[in-house]
């Protein structure tokens, strides 16, 4: 029999889902601040429209709902998955008021896209764009890519009790430190450490290749933002390709790789345990998966003749780097995959997009962890049927420590990596059924459901809405890794049919 | 005699400059995917100067959009300080011609897709954008701030009354 979810249970969820919307609200002052010292007017009020709106819709549900019932592990992943539509809904105002988008739904894209740290856009005439709605695009990317759960856990939910259950929603397993607030708290502090640095360094390769002070500097803010969060928006329409620099490549490299990579690997790192890095799983398996897939691609790419050799490199590694760290920073143009990469390069970009950056990062994906337990299980089976029956055979791995391979984080790591190919392919089905080849389909809806961001020019504002509405749903599933999702629809069920 | 002469001067130099302005320009996007068969061939195309112009010693960079597409154009550093606007949420950057030659895979520049000018000139000046600001905007701006201050003071006086009790 399915309980029925009382009105307490509602209550619950709204004061929840009210908190985190009041935060976005105020998070909007950001972007509010910019177009006021810039005197972008008109983009100011925009921001102060969608500003008050998130402001009184938050407060609505915080004090209309407020219950003495505690938070229970459904509640925590249902306030996750409706967080981040109620995000990408209120997100999406100054978006679409901004006057950039065809429609609504495209500037909630968008909003998804940005939040899901993706990177696919149907903005329009970007290049036009005001410093206040950059600010609020990157910005976007960089608050998914700490998670929106993980800025209420920071700034506005007092104690541990419910805290945990709605941070696991967000598809954030891992406890850096024992206390989940602490985490948040200290995937904040690393972020901004490395947005100091890392926008400091954008600013003065910008400076150095001719770009004027100030738009060095907020293009250094930017592109940091949502190459850190792995979210791959800029404020040019050519992507990093724009910037013509190869230090500016470098860089960017850097910060996609740093994005990638574990928030428990890098307080090892900031607690200078400098060998972790060479015996995790995670780095082993995304190395040598970097390889493998980069080899592919190269491999590809002589084949069709494009590029010459560091050219080949160049192109090809960047491409590749920006896939698998689900960033979708590109130094090509979207149709140049298929006019110019040939079949088996765009597998390669497929695969990397498709396989992700490590768990407890701001990547999607599949994510190499689960992939490094995939190849640990297959290899004890073969050890296995290779020993004598009497033998016991244990595998163990390291992720922050030493791990004994049990049968609950093989089943675990293989209902993901199933789901996700459910997703892929789901995507791909959709895209075929509005005519577009099989292997474009398949690209395009990887690069959404992985949150990553590389176009071969099917995402565009004039893509059908159903296809639209698809990839928001694929972005939304990858990047929260199912788990709050199907709690939300067996929310919706229990509330309909149960007793 | 005279007046015939002056205007048929001045509607030859009117479409001698259009001539000039026009001829042979393509899409960037047409330009883009055909690549193989535009590479290393003199093109021409037509577009607004976009974000910044990025100089580097004698030579230097400026984006180029043209609506279907954008493209990088290395060009020298004299034709860069002609540009007097640059595309922005403030300014409609100058209307640029360039006549150059079409790299899909610019061995010189790391295998970018780009343009070396050859000629450069600018077709029309870009000028300022105006943003007016919308009253309905302000409007919904002025009630939500009510509204927001008015739900902020009730849930204030409920937490007193509550602490009361």
């Amino acid at each position: 029999m399915i309980l029925k979810p009382s009105f307490e249970d509602i209550k619950v969820i709204l004061h929840n889902i009210g908190r985190l919307i009041i935060g976005i609200g105020i998070l909007m002052s950001i972007p509010l601040i910019t177009s006021i010292l810039f005197a972008e007017w008109s983009v100011s009020l925009d921001f102060g429209i969608g500003g008050l709106l998130s402001l009184g819709l938050g407060i609505l549900l915080f004090s209309l709902f407020k219950s003495e019932k505690e938070i229970s592990w459904i509640h925590g992943l249902v306030v996750a998955s409706m967080s981040w539509i109620a995000a990408m809904f209120l997100g999406a105002i100054p978006l679409y008021l901004s006057g950039h988008f065809g429609s609504y739904l495209d500037a909630c894209f968008d909003a998804m896209s940005g939040f899901a740290t993706t990177g696919l856009v149907l903005i329009q005439d970007v290049n036009h764009a005001s410093n206040g709605l950059n600010m609020w695009r990157h910005f976007m990317m960089f608050l998914g890519g700490q998670g929106i759960i993980v800025v209420g856990l920071t700034f506005l939910i007092r104690g541990t009790g419910g805290a945990y259950k709605m941070y696991v929603g967000e598809a954030r397993e891992e406890r850096i430190l024992p206390n989940v607030i602490q985490t948040a708290r200290f995937i904040w502090k690393i972020s901004l450490v490395y947005l100091i640095i890392g926008t400091a360094s954008l600013a003065v390769i910008g400076l150095i290749e001719g770009m004027a002070p100030l738009r060095a500097l907020l293009h250094g803010i930017w592109i940091f933002m949502a190459a850190f969060d792995t979210g791959g928006f800029t404020p040019q329409s050519q992507s990093i390709l724009y910037y013509h620099s190869f230090p500016f490549e470098i860089v960017t490299i850097g910060l996609m790789l740093l994005g990638t990579l574990n928030f428990g690997l890098h307080y090892a790192l900031w607690k200078r345990d400098w060998k972790e890095p060479f015996r995790n799983i995670e780095t082993i398996t995304l190395f040598f998966s970097v390889m493998f897939i980069f080899t592919l691609t190269a491999i590809g790419l002589k084949q069709f003749v494009t590029y010459s050799g560091m050219a080949m490199f160049r192109k090809g590694f960047y491409q590749i780097i920006s896939g698998h760290s689900g960033t979708g920073y590109m130094t090509i143009g979207a149709r140049q995959f298929i006019n110019e990469w040939g079949p088996m390069a765009m597998v390669g970009a497929t695969l990397a997009m498709a396989a992700g950056g490590s768990a407890c990062s701001t990547a999607g994906g599949i994510k190499v962890l689960r992939i490094g337990i995939f190849f640990k299980a297959l290899f004890q089976d073969v050890k296995k049927i290779l020993s004598p029956g009497t033998a016991l055979i244990t595998e163990k791995f390291h992720h922050l420590k030493d791990i004994v391979l049990e049968e609950k984080f093989v089943r675990s790591a293989l209902l993901i990596i199933l789901t996700y190919i459910l997703t892929y392919t789901l995507g791909t089905v959709v895209g075929m059924f509005y005519g577009f080849p099989l292997y474009q389909a398949v690209f395009e809806s990887v690069s959404a459901a992985a949150n990553v961001g590389l176009s071969c020019g099917i995402t565009s504002p004039t893509m059908p809405t159903p296809l639209k509405i698809t990839y928001i749903i694929e972005m939304w599933l990858g990047r929260l890794e199912f788990m709050s999702i199907f709690a939300l629809i067996g929310f919706i069920i229990a509330y309909f049919r149960g007793k | 005699m005279h007046k015939k002469l002056v205007l048929s001067t001045i509607l030859f130099f009117i479409l001698f400059f259009a001539a000039q302005t026009n001829s042979g320009a393509m899409s960037i996007n047409n330009l883009i995917e055909n690549a193989k068969s535009y590479d290393g061939k003199n093109v021409e195309i037509k577009g607004e100067a976009i974000g910044d112009t990025m100089i580097r010693g004698k030579y230097g960079w400026i984006n180029i959009w043209d609506g279907t597409g954008a493209i990088g154009v290395w060009t020298k550093k004299e034709d860069l300080e002609k540009i007097q606007f640059k595309g922005n949420y403030k300014n409609r950057g100058d209307t640029i011609k360039v006549i150059g030659t079409f790299g899909r895979s610019c061995s010189e520049h790391g295998g970018d897709t780009d343009i070396h000018a050859k000629e450069i000139f600018i077709v029309n000046i870009g000028h300022k954008i105006e943003h007016p600001i919308d009253l309905r905007k302000v409007m919904w701006c002025a009630v939500l701030f009510i509204v927001v201050l008015g739900l902020i003071l009730f849930n204030y006086s409920l937490s007193k009354i509550a602490e009361k009790r």
